[in-house]
């Protein structure tokens, strides 16, 4: 028996390692809205000057509205941004600042709650019903993907255009 | 408790004389009733306290190479970990075959290999089930009472028994399982399963029992 003391030792502690798994959440929580800069050549016109098929903004500032915590400070060649969608409510606004205009950006999404497990208990996914702005910075918003969920995808496609 | 210690009593008593009376059978060479002792200091060691099991088991021997056997227990678990807190207990059975591994059979001992089905029902809790959102500084809790879980499992098992003395021996299992059953996607579900383990695809367990040959 005391010869295989260490055995069951090393079985024992195999075992508990697979206990600590069960109560370590091992998955990503970032579920965030991911959104992709274009330009739209259709609304062209001869007052507005189009970057060509720019789909970079020189710099960035991305905060939501009625949080203190900015996204973006002052980003530089962003080609995408994840936004972090409200669980507690419908729609959820951003306050864009790109390069030196402003505009809002407002997603109407529902949430769903989903239960992961007893370590990472549950994430809201989201799915997005509409996204608008409200000055003329953003053009055009479409939705490439509804659902929004902890994988990366393209969910909206923001056509953007600077006077 | 002493119903079910009754029941326990008659129940072993009618298993003897059934034995007694194929004794001489070709076929139908006696039953072992087992008590799993190293299964629920095992679970409660290694789970800090948090997982209880209890288990028995009973074979029968046919032609001292096929071993038919049923296994019945009990397990609970009361776990709290950073996303929510869950309480589940229910019971538990396997039925399944052994055949004995060794070309020559012995009375003393026995190298056992074989199969077993599982089914656990158990009723749950999960309670504080934590709801995150860091940017939007929002930290909501849920509950999830009172629901109902059955999960269905295969194992391999090896086993060995060794005859300690007169018709009391004692052995080991080894078993691999494998769960037949999905959790539904996003719906809550437990985190332990009596009999099986932990909520995974496989699990690895061992059984260390005593028993009583009929």
């Amino acid at each position: 028996m005391r010869k295989h003391f260490p055995i069951w030792l090393l079985v024992l502690c195999l075992l508990a390692a697979c206990d600590q798994q069960t109560t370590v959440c091992l998955q990503t929580e970032a579920v965030r809205c991911r959104v992709v800069f274009s330009c739209d050549s259709l609304v062209q016109t001869a007052d507005t000057a189009y970057i060509g098929t720019f789909t970079v903004v020189d710099s960035l500032t991305v905060q939501g509205l009625g949080s203190d915590s900015v996204l973006y400070a002052n980003s530089k060649a962003v080609s995408s941004i994840s936004l972090p969608l409200r669980k507690d409510t419908v729609a959820t606004a951003f306050c864009l600042r790109l390069n030196d205009a402003t505009d809002t950006l407002t997603i109407r999404h529902t949430n769903n709650e989903y239960y992961v497990s007893l370590a990472c208990g549950c994430f809201v996914f989201h799915q997005v019903d509409t996204a608008l702005s409200r000055t003329g910075l953003v053009q055009k918003v479409e939705v490439l993907n509804t659902a929004v969920e902890n994988v990366e995808q393209d969910n909206l496609r923001l056509y953007v255009h600077f006077r | 408790m002493k119903k079910t210690l009754l029941i326990l009593l008659l129940a072993a008593a009618a298993l003897t004389a059934v034995a007694r009376e194929y004794a001489d059978s070709a076929v139908w060479q006696g039953m072992n009733l087992k008590l799993d002792l190293g299964m629920p200091v095992l679970t409660l060691a290694q789970s800090g306290g948090r997982v209880m099991n209890y288990e028995a088991a009973l074979n029968v021997r046919l032609v001292n190479r096929i071993y038919p056997t049923i296994e019945l227990g009990y397990g609970q678990a009361d776990c709290s970990a950073a996303g929510g807190a869950f309480f589940g207990r229910g019971g538990y059975g396997r039925v399944g075959l052994d055949l004995s591994a060794l070309k020559k059979s012995s009375k003393d001992y026995l190298l056992l290999v074989g199969l077993r089905l599982g089914t656990a029902v158990q009723g749950c809790d999960l309670q504080t089930v934590r709801v995150t959102d860091p940017y939007w500084q929002r930290y909501t809790v849920r509950d999830y009472p009172h629901f109902v879980r059955a999960d269905v499992w295969g194992e391999i098992v090896l086993g060995v028994q060794v005859k300690v003395y007169k018709s009391f021996h004692m052995g080991w299992y080894a078993r691999m399982r494998f769960l037949f059953t999905r959790k539904e996607d996003g719906k809550p579900t437990a985190w332990y399963i009596p009999g099986y383990g932990y909520r995974q695809d496989s699990a690895f367990g061992i059984n260390y029992y005593v028993g009583w040959k009929f």
